[in-house]
């Protein structure tokens, strides 16, 4: 079940539904001081009647992980033995290792050493599997670190792992931000549905307007570049910067929508990633949810930058590898990770070396200069990122660096992103800087109570049907 | 309950001017013609006669039908010699300017050589789905319907046909009618908009069916049927005094950079003999695109609003047609 079917949208019309009737006053008399209870567990059958919408078998799978880690915490919290720390940490990884990674190891395993490759299993990669791991992993953390109370309510828990808005394809949400919320009075309103909604068709429009029919000119060249222009091949490179961006911020705003129209908030995931002036403050901008999990439950714990030079670099390196291996089972995803890794740590140097700390402001053309250079290094690991294979990736960069002949095929909504990314980009920084603020990304929401205002919301609906991609595009994130 | 009752009346309010606004932007995105039934049935459907239309979702064309309701600039006069050419969406051209397609330019080709021409005329009657065997289905109607045929043109960009087909073509079963259609329909066809919402719709389960995989051919039962069916063809033709030309055109496959063909060479070869058996002109111009593309790396078909090299033929690809009809009826013009 995707956002963009006709099957979710019953689907979160009939939870919406539900919910609502707990707040019409006769059935939440009736229901006295389980009225929260109630709506939890709307939403907890709902998220696993949406996961188990994929292959029902994935929904026992999830809710083993969910018990590992529900019943590790407890034991911890009761008898402060480390042992059960480890079990929470430890299981969830084994089982992501094993379907994500088993057959990706099996197979470079026999590359390496010229074998015949029999190891390999048939396994199914359950969908979102490494967001709801990051999640299970993040509450055992916390409760052991002290950050969070052991969670005595299991539906809680449950609730907080599979929340279906952001299940698949985050955004990651920690345990700390979310538990909290289940405490308070949320539920479906007219006011979360009037800004929901807004939120919601924002990232439909990204998704299914814009990435989608960017996927055809980036597949086009990526299938084979050796046909195509160096032209060609520089629009396709960048036609993706914009695609994995519309189509993971897209994803994003329909999750925080309709989690906000059900009452809740997730915090945002991308603030206008493409301006950033260095790596560094890329990864403050682009996927937020993961970046933050890396820095806390990765970094800090190898331990960040308190155990000297050398070793801060070792452990950001390490964290981007990783964070890379994350993306996918494959060798292009931990080159790209490194790549990053590689940026951030000569980032530090250049800082150190230059005397410029975090709140350096740099000059209007300094700041665009570098802007440009960041943009084009990080274009440049998509290459890595998008290649299936690295002589794909290399064809690509070869193409590109020689200034091939070949097919000549500049996309028209290459041109329309371009336009559009650069228009909203330069709003939000005017915007921005009329409140002396460093540039910061925002959602364009208006009340709906007037003719105007919900007549501009029906022609961007309509706009969104009639030039959807009717072709077949998953979003780019459930294969991670 | 007053609040809720305001806020669906501004609602509906908004609904209405959303659906002007919507249609009038869909008026320049995608306003093909509205399809009619054609009571002389020389093709399944044709379109409404002297309606502007607009399609970008695929290229960019624009024009107005002709009084006979196809995609062709010039009126139709039934007192002037024609080539009349049958075909599929890439005959019917909605890619491209009007100007632009192949019967178009080859019109403007032919009109330039006043001294020879004796003021032939061009008359594209395309309609999208209309592939070869609808157009055999159909040929014995465009027969009857005009008088002033001096050559006609059937377009395909496909030869392959399974022995059923082509039985089914010469029984005529490939002829459909539009049929009279309700009210509702023809309401919606009015409302540019939601004639694109339906077109979106048909395109996503289209996307969706899978293709299956043809048969493998038996090349002399292929042989055998498709002489029937050009034999039949030829017949109608010189019953009718005009000559009959099939013109055949096929993708350009790209491999580390050279450009191929990819459509079976002994089904070609074998089509080829039975036009020559039946008197029937072949002219095939893939060969032209792949030269070309191997020249200059240009591809005949796709657009940068869609994809390079699929789809519909472009502006260089009806040029190329173009071209090489020309070269043909230059010729035939000569005899004449």
């Amino acid at each position: 079940m995707v956002f963009n079917s006709i099957v979710f949208v019953v689907f979160f019309v009939v939870v919406s539904a539900l919910l609502a009737l707990t707040n019409v006053q006769k059935i939440k008399a009736l229901l006295g001081g389980n009225v929260a209870k109630v709506r939890h567990w709307i939403l907890l059958i709902s998220s696993y009647i949406f996961y188990g919408w994929w292959d029902w078998r994935f929904a026992f799978l999830m809710l083993a992980l969910t018990g590992t880690a529900y019943i590790s915490a407890k034991q911890y919290a009761q008898t402060k033995k480390k042992l059960y720390v480890v079990i929470g940490v430890v299981a969830p990884l084994v089982v992501l290792g094993f379907f994500k990674y088993f057959n990706f190891f099996v197979d470079s395993f026999a590359s390496l050493f010229s074998l015949q490759q029999n190891g390999a299993l048939n396994i199914i990669l359950p969908v979102g599997i490494s967001f709801y791991t990051f999640q299970s992993l993040s509450y055992t953390l916390d409760v052991y670190r002290g950050k969070l109370e052991v969670e005595k309510s299991f539906l809680r828990l449950a609730l907080y792992i599979s929340f279906f808005p952001q299940l698949v394809a985050g955004p990651i949400v920690k345990a700390g931000d979310f538990l909290p919320q289940l405490s308070e009075d949320r539920n479906i309103s007219f006011k979360n549905i009037e800004v929901g909604i807004q939120y919601f068709v924002f990232g439909l429009f990204k998704k299914i307007v814009i990435a989608d029919h960017l996927s055809v000119c980036v597949d086009a060249v990526f299938q084979a570049p050796e046909n195509f222009h160096a032209v060609s091949i520089l629009f396709a490179v960048i036609a993706y910067s914009i695609q994995i961006y519309f189509d993971f911020s897209g994803y994003s705003d329909m999750a925080i929508g309709c989690a906000r129209i059900l009452g809740y908030d997730l915090m945002r995931n991308f603030n206008m990633p493409y301006i950033s002036r260095n790596v560094t403050e890329f990864w403050k901008r682009w996927h937020i949810s993961l970046s933050t999990w890396l820095m806390e439950y990765l970094y800090f714990p190898l331990g960040g930058n308190r155990r000297g030079k050398a070793r801060t670099y070792v452990n950001l390196f390490i964290t981007m590898l990783l964070g890379g291996l994350w993306h996918g089972a494959a060798w292009t995803f931990v080159v790209w990770g490194a790549l990053h890794g590689a940026a951030l740590c000569i980032h530090k140097v250049w800082m150190k070396l230059s005397g410029h700390d975090k709140n350096y402001k740099g000059t209007l053309l300094g700041n665009i200069l570098s802007a440009v250079l960041t943009y084009v290094f990080v274009c440049f690991c998509w290459i890595f990122f998008r290649a299936e294979t690295f002589p794909v990736a290399f064809a690509v960069i070869k193409g590109l660096f020689t200034w091939q002949e070949g097919i000549v095929y500049v996309s028209t909504w290459t041109l329309i992103a371009i336009v559009l990314t650069v228009v909203c980009t330069t709003v939000a920084i005017v915007r921005s800087s009329k409140k002396n603020l460093s540039p910061d990304g925002f959602y364009p929401t208006v009340t709906l109570n007037r003719v105007w205002s919900l007549t501009v919301l029906i022609v961007v609906i309509g706009i969104i049907l009639g030039l959807a991609y009717t072709g077949s595009n998953p979003f780019i994130y459930f294969q991670f | 309950m007053k609040k809720t009752v305001a806020f669906f009346l501004k609602l509906a309010v908004s609904g209405v001017l959303a659906l002007v606004i919507l249609s009038a932007l869909t008026l320049v995105y995608y306003n093909p013609p509205v399809s009619k039934a054609q009571p002389d049935k020389y093709t399944n459907s044709k379109f409404e006669s002297n309606a502007f239309w607009s399609d970008m979702i695929e290229g960019w064309g624009f024009g107005t039908t002709n009084d006979l309701g196809y995609n062709d600039p010039d009126g139709f006069a039934a007192s002037e010699p024609v080539i009349a050419v049958l075909g599929s969406s890439h005959t019917e051209a909605l890619q491209v300017s009007q100007k632009k397609n192949y019967v178009s330019k080859l019109q403007e080709k032919l009109s330039g050589d006043s001294d020879k021409t004796n003021d032939i005329s061009c008359l594209n009657l395309g309609v999208s789905g209309h592939f070869f065997d609808t157009s055999v289905s159909n040929f014995e109607y465009f027969a009857e319907s005009f008088s002033n045929i001096r050559d006609a043109v059937i377009e395909t960009g496909d030869l392959e046909f399974s022995p059923e087909q082509l039985e089914k073509m010469l029984n005529g079963e490939y002829h459909t009618d539009l049929g009279e259609k309700g009210l509702l329909y023809k309401f919606v066809q009015k409302i540019p908009y939601a004639r694109l919402l339906y077109k979106q719709y048909m395109d996503t389960k289209k996307a969706e069916s899978a293709s299956s995989e043809k048969p493998e051919t038996n090349y002399l039962l292929y042989e055998e049927g498709m002489n029937k069916v050009l034999e039949k063809l030829s017949g109608i033709a010189a019953e009718k005094r005009f000559k009959l030309t099939i013109l055949y055109h096929n993708k350009v496959v790209v491999e580390n950079g050279k450009g191929f063909r990819t459509d079976d060479p002994q089904i070609v070869e074998a089509f080829r003999k039975c036009c020559e058996k039946n008197g029937v002109e072949f002219i095939d111009v893939t060969d032209r695109f792949v030269e070309h593309f191997n020249a200059t790396c240009e591809l005949p078909y796709g657009f940068s609003n869609t994809t390079m090299g699929s789809g519909h033929l472009n502006e260089l690809g009806h040029s190329i047609v173009a071209e090489e009809l020309y070269k043909h009826f230059a010729a035939r013009t000569e005899e004449h």
